[in-house]
């Protein structure tokens, strides 16, 4: 099906942080982007040229390869190569157990792990028929709002070094830095955190963590205000990532656009909100949505995220119940430990459920969740037994890379990287 | 037809049958753990233990035969309660043994645990503590704590193997399974106990803390121990063999191996084995040869054309325990490409010989069809060597006949064995005096019981004779032919001999005289493409202008060899240890040119030409002829020895760099010839064969091979 102009809603706009935009006449550079050089010398001569950039480049963020051809500065065609981090990871999931998958999805998306973890453990829970415990469930928004930060820290930071603002990259990081700290408390990896279990979650929080993530928002909330004062209404950045890389609505629906990059254009569409799953619909945050669907846009969106997780964040610490992390179920959660060393029915449960796995139904169920580059699904086909028969992913920076070709087309080859860095793609889960 | 309804769906179930029975049919999950199809019914573990309208009681599934328009319940409170406080109760004293147990992870006790128990343990008190590593025998060793009492080892010394070297000992909370006072276990199917114990309370020394069973990759194949061919599953890790268990396999075993059998693999990963061809004259520092050259080697020994290499005469002689591939390929090869037809199964020094008579008898209408029928039979006289020991398995249908169905059974054996006990009379016999036994059961004279016997065959409406004298089976089978006249249509002949695949060496043409299929060859024209079932290379290349004199018997070829009249001599085994014949020992040593294929090393080693490393039974896949005439399948469990050629494909390549055919060489190919050419394999293949087995043709020999000779090629 394809989308047009007139069939999305209507929806209201908010901008996420209340920062003013400034006007699009003011910085605007003066070359049209789309008209390239030649078309105004008739008669001219000239020659295309392909070059790779990539798969060793730096600001490919990873191992991507764009094929790109040249009419000088200009790009006329631009066709991402895929696959050089193909490690087979949903063919290797027909031979895994369902627990002995959760760290290879911290290999996804490598700077969102905890999300990934959620999103594997909340499809496999529907196909069991299970939900994990409330509290479980609000510690699992907290995991996914603290990976949504840290997810954009990076990209961001990454980003305005590719496009040469390179301290912003030291502050983001040392932001980001804070964030892998609680993550290291929590579940004791800074990064292939494996963190959740079929019916719960790794453990507990530990003694003083919402202690620490206070101090932590209060902190990410200046530094925030911190970045917009270097970013967002600098002339430099604003030259180079105003108007530049723009897709409208209809396309980026159709192209199959998730996450920050579909907002940037102006759809009002969030998982989180529109197909709710943990106990989102009990917490209040804003959807923030862009208009221009430019590359700056799509760097609004991410500001202004991270406001709306901050705000999650408080309140998760402000109403998490109390209560059990795991399913009671001995069948699916383990017992726990001291039980296992000394009564026989619990070793048996412990011996099954690390021996064998757990035994799933028959049945195909697909479940997405808002990650921070978009949504996340994972569809999983149970035929009875402890792993899936098939499993597949749909990742968002796969998808979201799918309009790179058009992104690109008619803009000068230093706004790929712009472009790159606004889809904020990662290869962990392009390639799988 | 009865029906009755479990949890409220209608079933159709056979008259006689048990609720549990129709749950199984049905995939309907009632747990069990003393049940054992292969066993009789004592309900005794009472976690089977259902709900059936009417009965003011739970009763036990296992036990409870059904009748029209039962309603039984598995999943009401009532017997889910009962269930899981059966189970609990089991778990009281059960050691906390899983991390160190061989059972676990192929537990039924865990799984019952797992699946129905569903709460924690409520018990406050210690453990009793018992006896734990209580050696009862060469094999097995057992562990009181685990053990939950079920009978199903008891019951199968008892009833199944019938030694009685189990008994429960005790009472109440101090019952336990034991030896009877002064007794060790030396029940020849021991292994057995380790299988049928649902906890790890019995396991085999062998296999103790050896492997988790996720570890291992199970194979399924068919054991070359004996020519019973029990179906078994082999279990290996990382290329070494850990462990072989029973597969179930109604036509053959039922669910048993014997320990000769199950133990009996250490040769696989021993070290001493070939891996490599070598021969005296290899320019290379370890006398070594690659596969092609060895190849290269044999085919000049064959055809070299000039003169110096060439070894004009052949013999070849193969062990009896190969897979019917390769002695198709043998014979094809001895036949095409050696241009002889003296083929000698060294199955003993007078070992049997495919006579016209037996060949006769193979096709005839006297022999047994299938062993299942010795489950029916009414009558069974087992003549000759101790079943138990010869033919392990096979005793335990006889068994099953005689305790199950009341068959009558006589022995008349030359050593004491376990069906002794089950026998209606027995007499010792001394070596050699066989026919003579026979003989005088057909005169009826002399003692009471000759006359007993001659009664009893006379009036059986389904009598089987067993023959099993192993190298005196020969004349034992023309007085037994004599003696089928007393009672034409109810007696059946089943000839056992010692080696594990005859019947498949003989289907397959490995037999002088007598091509693929045992049809006769003409006159024993070597190449003869009615005999070789293909175009000979010798034909083709005028080789065999002379016509090659009507087969010798084994004595006389092995003389011509010793003689020095036949130069060269192809030596063959694979699958298991061979110690071949001391005649055949004698000839090897005296020949002129020795090419020897073996598992491992040897005495003929250094006296060889040219030796090549074989496969044993866990390195091939292949294709075994039971001697009722059932073809089964072994596979490939283990991957052997580096870059070993399978000796198809070595045979194979030999021929064609003497100048013959193109073939493919593996397995599979060559069974896809054998459908071909032997009359009694048409239509099958591999993946028919795959679970049980299938009977082959029983009129072969009779007419030429369907297609048999004249492809052309």
């Amino acid at each position: 099906m394809t989308v047009t102009e007139k069939d999305l809603p209507t929806s209201g706009r908010t901008d996420g942080g209340g920062s003013a935009l400034p006007s699009a006449d003011a910085v605007r550079t003066g070359l049209t982007a789309t008209a390239p050089i030649h078309a105004a010398m008739p008669g001219s001569r000239h020659q295309t040229m392909t070059v790779n950039m990539g798969p060793q480049h730096p600001s490919t963020h990873g191992v991507l390869r764009i094929n790109l051809e040249l009419d000088g500065e200009i790009v006329v065609r631009a066709v991402p190569v895929c696959g050089y981090l193909h490690r087979g990871y949903e063919k290797i999931a027909e031979s895994k157990t369902f627990h002995q998958y959760i760290p290879y999805t911290d290999r996804l998306d490598y700077l969102a792990p905890l999300s990934n973890n959620v999103a594997y453990i909340l499809a496999v829970e529907k196909l069991l028929g299970i939900e994990a415990p409330v509290r479980a469930q609000w510690i699992r928004v907290m995991v996914c709002e603290l990976a949504r930060i840290s997810a954009h820290l990076l990209g961001v930071g990454t980003w305005a070094l590719d496009l040469g603002a390179q301290s912003m990259f030291f502050y983001t990081f040392r932001e980001r830095e804070a964030i892998y700290n609680l993550y290291e408390k929590l579940t004791g990896a800074r990064m292939t955190t494996s963190f959740t279990r079929i019916g719960g979650i790794m453990a507990d929080l530990p003694d003083g963590f919402l202690d620490d993530m206070a101090g932590f928002i209060k902190q990410m909330k200046k530094k925030i205000d911190d970045y917009e004062r270097l970013l967002t209404k600098n002339r430099i950045w604003i030259r180079r990532t105003r108007d530049i890389g723009i897709i409208g609505p209809a396309e980026a629906i159709n192209i199959g656009l998730t996450g920050p990059a579909l907002r940037g254009s102006g759809v009002d569409w969030d998982l989180r909100r529109d197909r709710p799953y943990l106990v989102y619909p009990e917490i209040e945050f804003d959807v923030v949505v862009g208009r221009a669907g430019d590359v700056y846009d799509r760097y609004l969106m991410r500001i202004g995220e991270m406001r709306q997780s901050l705000r999650i964040l408080e309140q998760v610490a402000r109403m998490i119940p109390d209560g059990p992390v795991n399913i009671a179920d001995p069948r699916i959660s383990y017992p726990p430990k001291d039980r296992v060393y000394s009564s026989m029915e619990e070793l048996i449960y412990h011996f099954k459920i690390a021996a064998e796995g757990i035994r799933a139904p028959a049945g195909e169920v697909y479940h997405a969740i808002e990650n921070p580059k978009g949504e996340l699904g994972f569809f999983i086909k149970g035929d009875g037994t402890n792993h899936p028969y098939r499993l597949q992913i749909r990742s968002p920076s796969f998808l979201n890379l799918q309009s790179l070709p058009r992104l690109c087309e008619g803009h000068q080859i230093a706004d790929v990287i712009a472009i790159i860095g606004s889809l904020d793609i990662v290869l962990g889960e392009i390639d799988r | 037809m009865p029906k009755i309804r479990i949890n409220d769906t209608e079933y159709e179930a056979k008259d006689g049958a048990t609720i549990l029975d129709v749950a199984r049919a049905n995939g309907i999950d009632i747990p069990y753990m003393c049940y054992h199809p292969g066993m009789d019914i004592v309900a005794v573990c009472r976690v089977c233990q259902v709900e059936v309208k009417g009965m003011p009681k739970l009763q036990t599934a296992c036990s409870l035969p059904i009748r029209d328009g039962m309603e039984v319940f598995t999943e009401s409170e009532q017997a889910r309660k009962a269930r899981a406080g059966t189970v609990e109760f089991w778990l009281v004293n059960h050691p906390l043994d899983c991390p160190i147990c061989d059972k676990g992870g192929e537990c039924p006790l865990q799984d019952v645990t797992y699946n129905i128990r569903g709460g924690g343990s409520r018990l406050r008190d210690p453990k009793v503590n018992r006896p734990k590593r209580k050696i009862l025998g060469e094999h097995i060793v057992f562990d009181v704590e685990r053990c939950i009492i079920c009978w199903r080892c008891t019951r199968f010394t008892q009833d199944i193997s019938g030694s009685e070297q189990l008994m429960l000992t005790n009472r109440g909370v101090k019952t336990e399974i034991d030896t009877p006072p002064g007794v060790t276990l030396t029940d020849p199917f021991s292994g057995n106990l380790a299988d049928v114990c649902p906890v790890g309370a019995l396991t085999t020394r062998e296999f103790r803390f050896k492997s988790r069973p996720w570890e291992m990759t199970p194979v399924e194949s068919t054991c070359t121990a004996c020519s019973v061919g029990c179906s078994t599953t082999v279990w290996s890790k990382r290329g070494v063999i850990q462990r072989l268990t029973a597969r179930e396999n109604l036509e053959v075993n039922d669910y048993w191996l014997c320990d000769r059998g199950r133990f009996d693999t250490t040769f696989v990963n021993a070290s001493g084995r070939l891996v490599r061809p070598t021969g005296p004259v290899s320019t290379a520092a370890d006398k070594s040869y690659s596969w092609e050259e060895a190849a290269l080697v044999l085919a000049g020994m064959a055809m070299g054309r000039d003169g110096a290499n060439r070894v004009a005469s052949w013999a070849v002689v193969a062990a009896p325990h190969a897979t019917n591939e390769e002695y198709f390929a043998l014979q094809r090869f001895a036949r095409g490409v050696l241009n002889t037809e003296d083929l000698v199964l060294d199955t003993g020094v007078q070992g049997p010989e495919l006579t016209p008579s037996r060949a006769e008898f193979l096709s005839g209408n006297h022999r047994l069809d299938a062993v299942r029928d010795l489950d029916t039979a009414d009558v069974i006289v087992q003549v000759g060597q101790n079943l138990e020991a010869s033919h392990p398995v096979y005793s335990l249908r006889i068994r099953k006949a005689v305790r199950g169905k009341g068959a009558k059974l006589y022995v008349g054996s030359t050593a004491p064995g376990g069906l002794d006990r089950e026998a209606s009379l027995r007499v010792g016999l001394n070596e050699g005096d066989e026919a003579a036994f026979l003989q005088g059961i057909h005169a009826g004279t002399g003692e009471d019981s000759f006359l007993r016997l001659k009664d009893a065959l006379t009036s059986a409406a389904r009598g089987v004779i067993i023959l099993n004298a192993g190298p005196r089976n020969e004349a034992l089978l023309a007085v037994a032919l004599v003696l089928t006249k007393l009672n034409p249509s109810g007696l059946k002949l089943f000839v056992l001999d010692d080696g594990s695949n005859i019947s498949g060496a003989w289907d397959m043409g490995f037999a002088a005289g007598y091509g693929p299929g045992r049809v006769a060859g003409l006159a024993g024209v070597a190449g003869s493409t009615a005999v070789a079932g293909s175009t000979g290379v010798a034909a083709t290349q005028g080789l065999s202008d002379t016509t090659v004199a009507p087969p010798r018997g084994r004595a006389a070829v092995l003389a011509a060899v010793t003689g020095g009249q036949i130069e060269g001599l192809l030596l063959y085994n694979s699958g298991r240890p061979w110690a071949f014949s001391p005649d055949v020992l004698e000839a090897a040593r005296a020949a002129r040119r020795l090419v020897l294929f073996d598992i491992a090393d040897g005495s003929l080693v250094e006296k060889a030409q040219l030796v090549l490393p074989t496969p044993t039974f866990a390195e091939t896949d292949g294709t075994l002829t039971s001697p009722d005439g059932r073809v089964q399948l072994i596979r490939r469990a283990v991957p052997g020895p580096e870059r070993l050629w399978h000796p198809g494909v070595f045979l194979a390549r030999a021929e064609r760099l003497a100048g013959g055919a193109t073939r493919a060489g593996q397995p599979i190919d060559i069974f896809r010839d054998i459908s071909r050419e032997v009359a009694g394999y048409a239509q099958l293949n591999f993946g028919l064969l795959r679970a049980s087995g299938l009977p082959t043709r029983k009129d072969m020999g009779r007419a030429p091979a369907t297609v048999g000779g004249g492809s052309p090629e």
